[in-house]
């Protein structure tokens, strides 16, 4: 266990060690939604709400039941089952009681699993062997700094419709060139606070 | 009946193919664990001996966990793993693991002290998030080998960069922020390890 | 044969994961900041594509439908255990060179797209050669970003130095934000050589 300050830990994740700024985590989905910022707010409410819940989910699972077994080995298998089911019981429970919640949020949920971010978060805090507090705010942190990229793209994006791009760079490329400028803009803030 | 197989047959097939590959991965992880324990032991075992000046390259991965195991102990003094570097009896060094903040992240590592606590023997960085091909180039044997032998009686400032101007060490050109750090840390942990030495228990 | 070469012109060229599908992003741009990283994450998405599209053709007629997702995963994740594993006990540094990434194989889309897509569909020996073409295609990009990424990064190419020392290293290169541009820039070239004529997605068997 490092002696990180949680709440430095919850910062860093939005700002320094954004999850898509510097991580690359969560790229296919980004590109993907990012021309609609009503639907990327969306996305991000979700992706960081699935966040919190599994990387706490399967923090208490790793510590609790792989590592006292000697079953870290099985650790990627149970990860992306213990987030796949989480996201099924979401989905259900949104879809039976929330039917509105449903048909602004619920379609990115089976989305959300093969979201390359959510697996990443519960293998970095392995890695980093942050504890309960940490995990949970790096979950967080790691949420709202993805929903913070996306739904500011979907901002740049926007303006960008009514400008004139070269043909080949039109969607993907040009979501990767402007992703690159504000991957730049964001190394501005490293070294203010370290989490690793 | 119907739709009691429904449900039936695909829970059965899940358990199935789940417990297939679960048995699969098992017998692969129980051939491969030693290896892998070892694997990071020598890691760490490299490290030690690295820091202590000691002709690694020529080793085996054999030669230095065989060395490791018969010359180096490992004790504990206020919740802080040492180890003791002997040979035939006699205490040639002793090495402790550092913790510090560099420019990206933390930087990790081991320094290795001489038996009357007054030269550095070495170090070396086990873990660090430092640019690459800048900062990064604190693992690069040219650097590390600068911390040869330092005096560290006057531990008011033990490394100073520039040795064109008195300096006993060079930093890395375009790479301040992670030199100051390491310089920094050493700065610190030096001193802090020679009041370690002098609590009861050290080396009992 | 002549469908072996189809795959093998549709995976690598026409319908490349990485600059026509934008699959597998975030790996690609993870480890190409080095060659034989990229190599050996290629090599190690070559054998779980392949591999993991094999088995799930193998069951494909014995799946149920509605569990036929977490069969997949299950499927992917074992494949890419053993990757793990293999590494940690033979190539311990790659394996801390590679990181988080190599779990991350997983959560690359390449994979489970091929299984939906074509082993679901079409027998095993076919679909073996479907994940490995599609996983060439993927190594073949990597490759290329990596290629320029180490030389103007680091001077080097697979580690070997090549620019002198007077070569002003474009250490941007070989973080994040070089790692979009060059991804955006590859995206525009193939774009402009392989323009779109049948926007559909990736080509079914």
């Amino acid at each position: 266990m490092v002696e990180i300050n949680p709440l430095v830990i919850f910062v860093a994740s939005i700002f320094t060690n954004n999850m898509i700024l510097a991580n690359f985590l969560g790229m296919c989905s980004f590109i993907a939604v990012s021309n609609e910022i009503e639907t990327s707010f969306s996305l991000g409410q979700a992706v960081t709400f699935v966040l919190t819940a599994t990387s706490v989910l399967n923090y208490l699972i790793y510590h609790y039941v792989l590592v006292p077994y000697n079953l870290e080995y099985l650790r990627f298998i149970i990860f992306i089952i213990v987030i796949a089911a989480f996201v099924q019981l979401v989905e259900m429970i949104i879809e039976r009681y929330f039917e509105n919640l449903y048909y602004s949020l619920g379609i990115f949920l089976p989305l959300i699993t093969v979201n390359c971010a959510i697996l990443g978060v519960s293998l970095f805090m392995v890695i980093r062997d942050y504890n309960l507090l940490q995990s949970l705010l790096f979950g967080a942190g790691s949420g709202i700094g993805w929903t913070l990229a996306i739904v500011a793209m979907a901002g740049i994006r926007k303006k960008l419709k009514t400008a004139s791009i070269p043909k080949g760079l039109e969607g993907p490329g040009i979501t990767l060139i402007i992703t690159g400028i504000m991957a730049l803009a964001f190394l501005g803030f490293s070294g203010i606070v370290k989490i690793q | 009946m119907p739709k009691k197989k429904r449900i039936f047959y695909p829970v059965v097939f899940m358990v199935i193919v789940t417990a297939f590959f679960t048995f699969l991965l098992a017998f692969l992880n129980e051939q491969t664990y030693e290896r892998i324990d070892e694997q990071r032991a020598l890691e760490f075992q490299t490290s030690v001996l690295y820091a202590l000046d000691l002709p690694i390259e020529t080793m085996t991965e054999k030669e230095i966990i065989s060395f490791f195991n018969n010359n180096v102990e490992e004790k504990t003094i206020n919740d802080r793993n040492y180890y003791i570097y002997s040979e035939n009896g006699t205490t040639q060094g002793y090495v402790f693991q550092f913790i510090g903040d560099g420019l990206w992240g933390t930087i990790s590592g081991h320094i290795a002290l001489d038996p009357n606590f007054t030269q550095l023997l070495g170090v070396n960085f086990t873990d660090h998030s430092e640019t690459p091909g800048l900062g990064g180039r604190i693992d690069e044997i040219e650097f590390k080998e600068q911390f040869r032998n330092i005096s560290i009686e006057d531990t008011e400032q033990i490394i100073e960069y520039g040795t064109a101007s008195g300096g006993n060490v060079d930093a890395i050109s375009g790479a301040t922020s992670t030199s100051t750090a390491v310089r920094n840390i050493l700065n610190n942990e030096i001193p802090d390890i020679i009041e370690l030495t002098q609590k009861e228990g050290f080396d009992e | 044969m002549s469908e072996i070469k189809k795959l093998f012109s549709l995976g690598v060229w026409k319908d490349n994961p990485v600059y026509r599908q934008i699959l597998g992003i975030c790996s690609a741009l993870a480890v190409t900041n080095l060659l034989m990283n990229s190599l050996v994450m290629g090599i190690g998405l070559i054998f779980v594509t392949a591999f993991s599209s094999l088995t799930v053709s193998l069951l494909r007629n014995h799946t149920p439908k509605h569990i036929r997702m977490m069969i997949e995963v299950l499927i992917i994740s074992t494949y890419v255990i053993i990757m793990d594993i293999f590494l940690k006990a033979y190539w311990p540094e790659m394996s801390d060179a590679l990181g988080p990434y190599v779990g991350l194989i997983i959560t690359n889309c390449i994979i489970m797209g091929r299984c939906e897509a074509y082993a679901q569909n079409n027998p095993p020996f076919l679909s073996f050669i479907d994940g490995a073409t599609m996983g060439l295609g993927y190594t073949a990009v990597l490759l290329f970003i990596a290629f320029f990424r180490e030389l103007l990064g680091f001077g080097s190419l697979f580690g070997i130095q090549v620019l002198g020392d007077s070569f002003m290293r474009w250490t941007l290169m070989v973080m994040p934000p070089g790692a979009f541009f060059m991804l955006g820039i590859v995206i525009w070239i193939a774009r402009n050589i392989f323009p779109d004529q049948t926007e559909g997605g990736p080509v079914n068997g």
